[in-house]
């Protein structure tokens, strides 16, 4: 498993420099100006397209059936992508972290409650999104599975619309924030789950 | 004991199906699966190796099921497909620390010793390298981790007659071992001629022909006669023939062949060639 991680992350290495650095300054947009989380919440969604990227070289250099033909490749195969993408939210939550306690210990400007909810957004997005798409691309292919892609990721956003919307003004309670995070990580695991299980059963 | 039992594997696809397909590989030997484009060579290994799923059938390969226990023969097979899809933005010895997690017999002072001996950098990524050298990578691969039987899909097509040449001597060396056994598939009969002890024809995802190679020859002769000569002798005896203004050529059976018949031996190419068409008509 470790083997596959270290090959995933040589390829964002060479591959998704300009997605790590475009999520960075949108993360930081995001810290620098309080408040617009659509800043935070796109920079996240460019680390969040990462894994799917990474099924999608696999596919296109044939190492996916390589792959398949090493021990417990499939499980590998599926539980890489997940983890890879694990570290790269954790890489942006992380930055995200930095930027706003950097901004708070600037500006002597305490918004702890700003600083939950935007992570827990982040949480959320760098997640949710994969934890929809990858099932599809581990099933159907990157290039079909695109499609409900899109379409996740259209749902997503609309549902921190609808909760942006729902707690206007009066910031989100903190029990809300908690469950968003929990939710991300139920969902996460049961994508997880979904992806093994597909992957094991498909035939090329 | 036999390397590779197959009973009776199918599947289907729209517009193409593997039917029944029934072979073995005793161990110690090499088996050459020959076919045309589309027969459904590639179909067949991806079904060995659990990257398809078949829709029926046995598969025993190395002594075990591999429906119960894939995980364990993969250990024991190295396999090299068509395209050697090792990652391309992997230098060679990336690439061998990347096989040590993943096979627990990787012996990498045999993987540094075959680069040498197929004059492969280690420092170069897995893309830079030229189809020839990538298929001697995959090879250095495969048979880095103590197998036993070797897989390969077309593992010569597209190389120059140096290289495939080099690449056979590399089979004839493995299967030295009493243990060691080799599939390989390939259009290139010539290939598959000089380096085979038994002979697999799949034409249009059914097994036409599998036998051992010199066995082929005892049994089988090119004869040139006329035309209503043949007429004469029972059809069950010609595998394929083809006529012309001038006399007829065919293969048959050598208990067939009467008197006064113009034969010669006959070679593993014209033989796949006759009994596809013939199996056309």
């Amino acid at each position: 498993m470790k083997e596959f991680i270290k090959k995933d992350m040589l390829y964002i290495k060479a591959y998704h420099k300009f997605n790590l650095l475009f999520s960075m300054v949108f993360i930081l947009s995001a810290a620098a100006s309080l408040g617009n989380n659509y800043f935070a919440v796109y920079g996240v969604v460019f680390l969040a397209m990462i894994s799917s990227s990474l099924i999608s070289y696999d596919e296109t250099e044939q190492f996916v059936f390589y792959a398949i033909s090493l021990p417990k490749g499939r499980e590998k195969l599926v539980s890489s992508k997940y983890i890879s993408n694990l570290i790269i939210c954790a890489f942006g939550i992380l930055a995200a972290l930095v930027f706003y306690l950097i901004r708070f210990w600037t500006k002597a400007d305490w918004e702890i409650e700003n600083m939950c909810l935007m992570l827990s957004i982040l949480c959320f997005v760098g997640m949710g999104i994969p934890s929809f798409m990858l099932p599809f691309d581990f099933a159907l292919g990157v290039k079909k599975g695109r499609l409900p892609s899109i379409v996740v990721i259209g749902f997503i956003f609309g549902l921190i619309t609808y909760l942006g919307l729902v707690y206007d003004g009066g910031g989100m309670p903190n029990f809300v924030l908690l469950l968003i995070v929990l939710a991300s990580f139920i969902l996460y695991a049961v994508s997880w789950c979904i992806s093994l299980k597909i992957y094991k059963k498909k035939s090329f | 004991m036999n390397a590779l039992e197959i009973k009776n594997v199918s599947k289907s696809y729209e517009g193409f199906k593997l039917d029944n397909v029934s072979l073995c590989l005793p161990e110690g030997c090499i088996l050459g699966l020959i076919g045309e484009n589309g027969a459904g060579k590639s179909t067949l290994i991806r079904i060995l190796m659990g990257i398809t799923k078949s829709d029926g059938g046995e598969i025993r390969i190395l002594g075990r099921d591999s429906k119960r226990e894939m995980e364990l023969i993969k250990e024991d097979i190295g396999f090299v497909p068509d395209t050697v899809g090792l990652p391309g933005f992997m230098n060679l010895r990336q690439i061998g620390s990347f096989m040590a997690g993943n096979y627990k017999n990787w012996n990498g002072e045999k993987y540094k010793e075959l680069l040498q001996k197929f004059d492969l950098q280690g420092d170069k990524k897995f893309k830079d390298f030229s189809k020839g050298m990538r298929m001697k990578a995959g090879l250095a691969v495969a048979m880095s981790h103590g197998a036993k039987l070797l897989i390969l899909d077309e593992a010569t097509s597209g190389l120059d007659p140096v290289i495939r040449d080099e690449i056979l001597d590399i089979f004839l060396e493995f299967t030295r071992e009493p243990d060691h056994s080799v599939l390989i598939s390939s259009h290139i009969v010539s290939d598959l001629e000089k380096l085979c002890d038994y002979i697999a024809f799949l034409h249009k995802g059914k097994i036409m022909l599998f036998e051992e190679k010199d066995a082929l020859r005892d049994k089988y002769a090119l004869v040139k006669c006329g035309a209503d000569e043949l007429s004469g002798i029972s059809q069950e005896d010609i595998i394929g023939k083809k006529i012309n203004p001038y006399g007829a050529e065919a293969i048959m059976k050598r208990s067939a062949v009467k008197n006064g018949m113009n034969i010669s031996n006959v070679d593993i190419e014209q033989l796949f060639i006759f009994m596809a068409k013939e199996d056309e008509k």
